[in-house]
């Protein structure tokens, strides 16, 4: 799976057996939506052929360049070589191009007008995760700092266990960093929770936790599921008590929700960019829906984002 | 699909590298079926509106030269894009188990904002527009196959439209079950499909063994020469025998199935190029017919009459014999 491409849809494991194979009942919908309405439309095969190709065939001409680079880059094939091989299919491709160029007014731009949608959905969300991560990555602590601080603050630790659902990397993510500011306490036992899904249906219990202590109360916890596997978090935790840390049975789940806004952009394009990626953020499906978190324990910290 | 699995802002990802078992499952003939009903049942279904597009763009001028000359065509761009670029080059670049374009694009460690952006454009761009034609391949083919039925008996003709909608509402809620469930149901249907095929391959070749000049590229260089800018246009009609072969630029297909089932590049060459052989032969009983009968009243409206026959799919009761010499 390509990572970050796409905006979060919701999919279902159909196979238990193989990765690779889920089924995303939003993108299914759609391509019959298209296609059922391209049949009626069109109406006969004939007609339907001559608007069928010019989006592959500009396809094909791209995957040549791409495997021009690839041979230059990765593969160190010389000038020449490369030249060689790639000015025949070169040759091949921008014949079958141009000729379904022609095609264009008999329909050809349905296809292609359809690739053009995919692809602005495509870069608009990855151009929104990617500013988003940075936000974030701007506003994170670094774990020393952020350990010093817990004590120079004289921030309180309270009874109880909180779970803060992170994807913790080297730093200190900001949801917590803001819960402590802002509450100036901290519970007892604080658990950065990282749930990652691997491309097993099932992961071995052995594999499942990994436990990780990174201050006095302050864990990080990973947890590995495979892909047909409903997260129990509260199941892991259990695990995570066996293992030594302190759970207490009522814990208390954090996750953040993001509400992004745009700033006056003097640029409308990407004013209109920042408008398609929060409503695409507001409708795409959150992977934490499908965690079996008790929605009595459940906190959301809303946030607002600035892009 | 080059869906993300999750939402990537609110699934936490895995950040600590954990070894990733990827499923080593030996290739079986189940294997091996599932995966011609998922990869190459694109690729066997296009020769129902291929040569059929031929003949409607050429009308008249389509002489039993123009016929061999976009076998020629048609066998040339099948070698070269699919069993060299595709299966030789394209499907090497392997990344983790992923082919495709999308893995050309990761394999030149382009990234957005940085460096080689163009190339991230180029990878994404060209993914994007696989869907584009995506959404045309399950209408054409249901549609021809359906009005395949309308030679056999009238009675559907006003009706081919609403059937062929119903077939395909269908087919997309099987798609629900999953792409394996998909390729089981299919993955028989099209052996049965490309063995059917195979066979009149092979009669046509040893009633008419000149077909093999169709090897030839000289026969495709004077179509596309001799006939000006209608010689261009066919290209277009020509491209259609391709695009089954987009199967092989997206990821999805490569990760899973295709691996798995066909032990190697080798083994897809082989197929496609015998798939190419198979079409082109049925292709030059197209030929024949319309050479014995081109003298006949209508002789088009009788010769894509008769293409209709050859498009009944072979799950289709009312195959009607199939006139591969003169009657």
């Amino acid at each position: 799976m390509q990572l970050g491409w796409f905006p979060g849809v919701r999919i279902r494991q159909t196979s238990a057996e193989e990765y690779g194979q889920i089924y995303v009942p939003f993108v299914n919908w759609t391509m019959m939506a298209f296609t059922v309405a391209l049949t009626v439309g069109f109406g006969s095969s004939d007609r339907l052929a001559g608007a069928y190709g010019t989006a592959v065939s500009t396809t094909m001409v791209l995957t040549t360049a791409l495997l021009y680079h690839v041979m230059r880059n990765r593969w160190q094939w010389s000038l020449y070589q490369a030249a060689a091989v790639i000015g025949v299919l070169l040759a091949v491709d921008l014949a079958f191009f141009s000729a379904n160029l022609l095609k264009i007014s008999e329909g050809g731009w349905i296809p292609l007008t359809f690739g053009v949608l995919v692809f602005i959905i495509m870069t608009t969300w990855h151009y929104g995760v990617e500013a988003m991560h940075r936000r974030n990555a701007a506003r994170s602590q670094q774990p020393t700092e952020f350990f010093a601080r817990l004590r120079s603050d004289n921030v309180v630790r309270v009874p109880g266990t909180a779970v803060f659902l992170t994807r913790l990397g080297n730093a200190i993510p900001p949801i917590i960093v803001n819960y402590v500011t802002r509450v100036r306490s901290l519970q007892e036992t604080v658990i950065a929770l990282t749930v990652s899904f691997e491309d097993v249906p099932r992961v071995q219990s052995k594999d499942r936790v990994r436990i990780e202590e990174l201050d006095d109360g302050f864990w990080h916890v990973t947890v590995h599921f495979g892909f047909v596997e409903i997260p129990d978090l509260p199941a892991v935790l259990t695990l995570a008590k066996k293992d030594g840390v302190p759970v207490l049975d009522e814990a208390s789940y954090y996750i953040a929700r993001d509400d992004l806004s745009g700033r006056k952009h003097r640029n409308p394009l990407s004013r209109w960019r920042i408008t398609l990626f929060s409503f695409m953020s507001r409708n795409s499906a959150h992977a934490i829906d499908r965690f079996k978190i008790p929605s009595s324990a459940l906190v959301e910290i809303g946030r607002r984002i600035e892009l | 699909m080059p869906t993300s699995t999750v939402s990537t802002l609110n699934a936490p990802t895995d950040s600590t590298g954990v070894a990733q078992n990827r499923f080593a499952q030996p290739a079986t003939a189940t294997t091996g079926l599932l995966a011609l009903g998922i990869v190459y049942g694109d690729l066997g279904t296009s020769p129902l509106y291929t040569l059929q597009t031929i003949v409607h763009f050429m009308g008249d001028q389509f002489t039993p030269e123009a016929a061999l000359g976009s076998l020629s065509l048609i066998f040339w761009a099948l070698i070269i894009t699919i069993s060299i670029k595709y299966c030789f080059f394209v499907m090497r670049a392997d990344n983790q188990g992923e082919g495709g374009i999308l893995a050309l694009m990761t394999m030149t460690d382009a990234r957005w904002f940085g460096r080689g952006r163009w190339l991230i454009i180029a990878g994404l761009f060209g993914a994007a527009l696989i869907y584009g034609d995506g959404i045309i391949t399950p209408a054409i083919s249901v549609l021809s196959a359906v009005e395949g039925l309308n030679v056999a008996t009238s009675i559907f003709k006003p009706y081919t439209m609403p059937f062929a909608v119903v077939i395909l509402v269908g087919l997309f809620a099987i798609q629900s079950r999953g792409t394996g469930a998909v390729g089981k149901t299919f993955g028989p249907v099209m052996f049965v499909w490309f063995a059917t095929i195979a066979i009149l391959g092979v009669i046509g070749i040893v009633h008419h063994p000149h077909v093999l000049a169709a090897t030839n590229p000289v026969y495709g260089a004077q179509l596309v020469m001799n006939h000006g800018f209608l010689g261009f246009t066919v290209l277009g009609g020509v491209f259609l025998a391709l695009t089954g072969g987009k199967r092989f630029t997206l990821t999805w297909v490569t990760s899973g199935e295709t691996q798995s089932a066909l032990p190697g590049i080798a083994s897809c060459c082989r197929l496609s190029s015998l798939i190419t052989l198979v079409r082109s032969v049925i292709s030059w009983k197209h030929l024949t017919w319309k050479q014995t009968r081109f003298s006949n009243s209508h002789p088009i409206g009788r010769f894509i009459h008769w293409l209709h026959l050859q498009r009944l799919p072979p799950s289709s009761p009312a195959k009607p014999s199939l006139p591969v010499r003169s009657p």
